[in-house]
């Protein structure tokens, strides 16, 4: 009945319709950020397909909304926002995704917000009015996102409460015994002046009892000026400090010249993890410190 | 559509009152201003050869949540002419059926890539000569093309992260032609494919249509089609390339006096390269030819800017060569500042 190029075209067009065909296998969870997307995938195990807007690289402030993130959203059931006003470019997409049925959840509820600011003006630079939104760095943080991200499954997918449970379980259990064997790691570097590029270690320091005293930037977001990195010179030398943390999309000129004028150690690493996958958000924390750890010897 | 500036203060005064008054969630404001220089050699210009100071349009935007599914929009533009609702509309983001979003209102009609952007958006000062209605006269509109008119659209996952964007639009037609009073109606239609390369580049190849009466009396049309890419490669995380163009083609009926009809074809095409370093620094340039009647005429203008914190304080500078088929070639130089308070969201792609 049909020709054998009519069989071959209707192969391609059935192909693409799946393709296009909302899977319900799997509950599909699209990530601001590659940390919430790395704890999601914990969560939901073999249960949820999850992907990520932000890249490990980006700077998470500034984000270009694309057509193809909507897309990406259009098909999803969770949508994981970083909230705290990091991740305003989630709205943009998810209005633009016109997908009537997906969960928002935001992550940061139920975080102990740090730097939360009692009046905000553009004259403090590009501060955040409802705290600093860095939360994922504090790993005892972790725990609190996947608390949030667990009811959220939970909620859209009851058939697999159970499933959801065990894992966030077995997560907060893994979480607690890394950061044990972290803060451990990290006890010689307790109460050590550091800088860092932005504002983005703030939690990561809480959680490790690191002292910061300066940033490079003088206000979040602006760069740093001569004056600025006079004063931070001096500051490096008065108060010993050990290193400097740099955010990868930042201009690091201004750490190099630190590290010319004072011998300071720059460590440039990214506030957020590499992938989505169930370790991603663990071996980030592993990377950052092993980093830190490599200069003990010159502490 | 002008309103006297009395008016306009009125409203505001009383949306301000009711709003603040209301506790309900106060509507985002923000407000952008600009101050240029301009040099420039034409000697047509009100002031050649010499440095003329300026204050663009200011624009007041309020931006808000009606509910949970629809947002409502108003961009108030303030210059020498007056105040004018430059767009007001309300967007239906969810609840409707099929992925469709739904919008109605004044707004800047999705044709092309540049048109439903604000010209304080750009890379570059100005709008592209193609894109003026009012200089190359190949799409409808005064400054843009903006009309009053109904919107539906929606987006088509495909494979990957190919999608595509469909949007049509049904208008009152005024962009068409000047006769306020005439009823007529216009169409638009715009398709965009986006797609990603890779984590780095991003692209999206559209096209466009709009159609319309340019004359109600002699009833003679003008249909427009248009060809746009986009393409952005994402370097590495400091510096980016963005690549940009649109052809543009207008087919138009006229009447002469005695009501003999005849059609004219005009076309136009823009490009422009932007190189972007830290979000904070751009420099590129934009390279255009329009045909007229007479003859084609060309621009190249390279550009740079740099932002103290993105858009909340930019400076650009710019230099034009501008070459019309009937004059001598004209230079200009211009400077820009552009300051903008408020939240201001990340603009799309």
């Amino acid at each position: 009945m049909f020709t054998h190029q009519s069989k071959y075209l209707l192969s391609i067009v059935t192909g693409l319709f799946m393709t296009i065909l909302p899977c319900h296998a799997v509950t599909r969870v699209v990530a601001a950020l590659p940390d919430l997307g790395s704890i999601a995938s914990s969560i939901g195990g073999e249960k949820v397909e999850v992907s990520v807007i932000a890249k490990a690289n980006s700077n998470p402030h500034s984000i270009e909304v694309f057509p193809s993130h909507m897309a990406k959203v259009s098909g999803a059931r969770v949508y994981l926002k970083s909230g705290l006003g990091l991740d305003q470019w989630s709205d943009a997409i998810i209005d633009g995704s016109r997908n009537n049925k997906i969960v928002i959840v935001d992550c940061s509820n139920g975080v102990s917000v740090l730097e939360k600011p009692v009046h905000v003006d553009a004259s403090m630079g590009d501060v955040h009015p409802f705290g600093n939104p860095h939360y994922w760095l504090n790993p005892q943080n972790g725990i609190v996102i996947a608390q949030n991200i667990t009811d959220a499954l939970k909620k859209v997918d009851p058939s697999n409460s159970a499933t959801y449970d065990n894992n966030f379980i077995t997560f907060k259990s893994d979480c607690k015994n890394r950061i044990k064997a972290w803060q451990d790691k990290m006890r010689i570097f307790s109460d050590s002046k550091i800088i860092t590029y932005h504002s983005s270690w703030a939690y990561f320091a809480d959680a490790f009892q690191l002292n910061i005293i300066e940033h490079v930037e003088p206000y979040p977001g602006i760069p740093p000026t001569g004056n600025h990195l006079a004063h931070l010179v001096n500051a490096i030398k008065k108060d010993s400090v050990v290193f400097i943390l740099q955010e990868p999309y930042f201009s690091d000129d201004a750490s190099k010249f630190l590290n010319r004028q004072t011998n300071v150690t720059v460590i440039k690493c990214s506030p957020s993890c590499e992938d989505v996958k169930r370790t991603s958000f663990f071996d980030h924390f592993d990377k950052i410190i092993e980093q830190i750890s490599a200069i003990a010897g010159g502490k | 559509m002008r309103i006297p500036h009395v008016y306009f203060i009125c409203i505001f005064t009383l949306l301000v009152f009711l709003l603040s008054d209301a506790g309900i969630t106060n509507p985002d404001i923000s407000a952008l201003g600009q101050v240029f220089a301009t040099y420039t050699d034409d000697q047509n210009a009100e002031s050649p050869d010499k440095v003329v100071p300026s204050f663009g349009e200011a624009e007041v935007v309020f931006d808000a949540a009606l509910n949970p599914f629809v947002r409502g929009k108003f961009v108030f533009s303030i210059g020498d002419e007056g105040f004018e609702v430059e767009e007001g509309y309300a967007s239906f983001i969810r609840g409707l059926p099929l992925n469709l979003s739904a919008m109605i209102g004044k707004y800047r009609v999705p044709f092309g890539k540049l048109n439903t952007v604000h010209p304080h958006a750009y890379p570059f000062i100005r709008t592209p000569h193609v894109l003026n209605p009012e200089d190359a006269g190949l799409i409808p509109g005064e400054e843009s093309f903006n009309e009053l008119g109904a919107d539906i659209s929606t987006l088509i996952p495909l494979v990957g992260s190919w999608s595509i964007v469909a949007s049509a639009d049904f208008l009152q037609g005024n962009s068409f032609h000047p006769d306020t009073s005439a009823n007529t109606c216009g169409f638009s239609g715009h398709l965009s494919n986006t797609f990603s390369l890779g984590d780095k580049i991003a692209a999206d190849i559209g096209g466009s249509i709009a159609h319309g009466v340019n004359n109600p009396a002699e009833k003679t049309q003008t249909t427009v089609g248009g060809i746009d890419a986009k393409i952005k490669a994402a370097i590495n995380p400091q510096l980016s390339l963005t690549i940009g163009s649109e052809f543009i083609y207008n087919h138009s009926g006229i009447a002469d006096s005695t009501g003999l009809k005849s059609t004219t074809d005009h076309s136009g095409f823009y490009a422009y390269a932007d190189t972007r370093i830290f979000t904070r620094y751009n420099f590129g340039v934009l390279g255009e030819t329009w045909k007229q009647d007479d003859g084609t005429n060309c621009s190249i203008k390279p550009f740079a800017g740099f932002s103290i914190l993105e858009e909340s304080t930019t400076f650009r500078i710019a230099y034009e060569y501008l070459k019309k088929h009937d004059e001598d070639p004209v230079n200009t130089f211009e400077f820009q500042l552009l300051f903008m308070m408020g939240p201001h969201k990340a603009h799309q792609f």
